[in-house]
């Protein structure tokens, strides 16, 4: 993916260790998923982003209106470490559960986005030009709304954008979401 | 503002705390700060002197605020009748425990219903006023609110009254779109805004910690007695309750502790080998 091919809208996310393991040794790992099962879970956790109130209507809206909707991921230092507990299932509403795919393995979170193949990338965006989408944060700025421990939103381009500023942020890897696009974890 | 002893107040104000349910988050349960409870609570017992009020929905326990400070002399005034309308059982039991533990069962009461579903007939046209603090349609414009705003008004005969909580940020324009749409909602039903208090309250909401709500008293005019119409929801507006492609499909929360008779399913004792 290049920045041409970046649609109006998108979810960002800051990405980094987990879980015990280094952020290659996901990379790696999530790239023999891809191969086996032509998906990829991603887990999260925290606050924004919550699968069935914002990713799921945010992903499906965009998916309507684009054809598509892309994970951006910024990769940053992180030294999250909690003990390694692979989840066993998966809902897109909390009532009906499903085992996760064979093949799959996603450790230590609430929430996964469900992808496809992550692919390298190497083109930067400026926060400034983005309000987050969806939920009670709404309309607000990407870069005011990014900070502190707040890692991940649902963003939409501001076509009235005029910042004064550049926060600039590095896109180092890119997915497409796959239909569910987001789900919760059960252990 | 009546004045009040202020640590007898605020630990009342605990007491309603300690008993309320985690809040779920799918359901935009989202619990208001305890200094804010304890104002709006003040600033509601005036509205609602001495009236029967139904609450159509309230995982803040406002009710029990109301029902509980008016009980215990710190509040000067309260409604006569408090009846509280809620999809979540757990609520709905906590607010019977509650009510049993502290003998304002004379008082207070509760029931389990969703807003979808039309309002139980006994219901129609029976209360001096209600009070909501709904999903606030941050996606619908607002729709969501009116789900609920449709049944308290079903609810209400004659001169009623209204309370109604809605986010109230200035920076942000969903909330102006939602601030207008209620309000003209209510109008057209011939409720008239007889107060708001701007950005009011706050919440326990990491997501978005600075938004803000306001309080809206309303007062209805020239309300008549109208033979009982009220209808569930049609399937349409369930798919897009809560925006698009936010659909309701839950119909009851259940709890799984029987109102605190069971033991809680969220935690597992570890013992040392």
């Amino acid at each position: 993916m290049n920045k041409q091919q970046l649609t109006d809208a998108f979810i960002f996310m800051k990405v980094g260790n987990h879980a015990g393991e280094t952020f290659e040794d996901i990379l790696k790992r999530k790239k023999r998923e891809y191969e086996k099962t032509g998906m990829t879970f991603w887990g999260y956790g925290g606050v924004a982003c919550h699968p069935v109130k914002q990713v799921r209507p945010f992903a499906m809206s965009q998916f309507q209106r684009n054809g598509n909707i892309y994970l951006l991921m910024n990769t940053v230092k992180s030294n999250f470490n909690q003990p390694i507990l692979p989840a066993k299932q998966y809902s897109i509403d909390g009532v009906n559960w499903q085992d996760i795919p064979k093949g799959i393995n996603v450790t230590g979170s609430k929430y996964a986005l469900v992808l496809d193949e992550i692919k390298p990338t190497d083109f930067e965006i400026n926060l400034d030009e983005f309000r987050v989408g969806i939920g009670p944060s709404s309309d607000k700025i990407a870069s005011d709304y990014l900070q502190g421990r707040t890692d991940k939103a649902c963003l939409t381009i501001d076509p009235y954008a005029n910042p004064g500023a550049n926060t600039i942020r590095k896109i180092d890897f890119a997915a497409k979401l796959q239909d569910p696009y987001a789900v919760i974890l059960k252990y | 503002m009546n004045p009040f002893n202020l640590r007898e107040a605020i630990n009342a104000i605990s007491e309603v705390i300690i008993n309320r349910p985690k809040p779920i988050r799918e359901f935009d349960q989202i619990y208001m700060r305890a200094g804010d409870m304890l104002l709006q609570t003040e600033h509601v017992s005036h509205l609602f002197k001495d009236k029967s009020i139904v609450f159509i929905g309230d995982g803040d326990s406002i009710c029990l605020c109301l029902a509980y400070l008016h009980k215990i002399g710190i509040l000067k005034h309260g409604p006569s009748k408090i009846h509280i309308l809620d999809f979540d059982e757990r609520i709905v039991l906590s607010i019977k425990h509650f009510a049993k533990k502290f003998e304002i069962e004379n008082v207070i009461s509760s029931e389990l219903y969703n807003v979808a579903s039309a309002l139980p007939k006994e219901h129609w046209q029976k209360f001096d006023g209600f009070y909501t603090n709904p999903p606030y349609g941050a996606s619908n414009n607002g729709k969501s609110v009116e789900c609920f705003l449709k049944r308290g008004i079903e609810a209400c005969k004659g001169d009623c009254v209204a309370s109604v909580v809605i986010a109230d940020d200035g920076d942000s324009q969903w909330t102006r779109n939602v601030l207008f749409n209620t309000q003209t909602y209510m109008l057209s039903n011939f409720y008239f805004l007889s107060q708001q208090i701007p950005a009011f309250h706050s919440y326990h909401l990491d997501d978005a910690p600075d938004l803000k709500s306001c309080a809206l008293s309303f007062k209805r005019v020239g309300g008549k007695h109208e033979p009982y119409s009220s209808i569930a929801l049609e399937k349409e507006s369930l798919q897009s309750f809560y925006g698009t492609n936010k659909p309701l499909t839950i119909k009851f929360v259940k709890d799984l502790t029987e109102g605190g008779t069971k033991n809680s399913q969220d935690h597992q004792f570890i013992p040392y080998e």
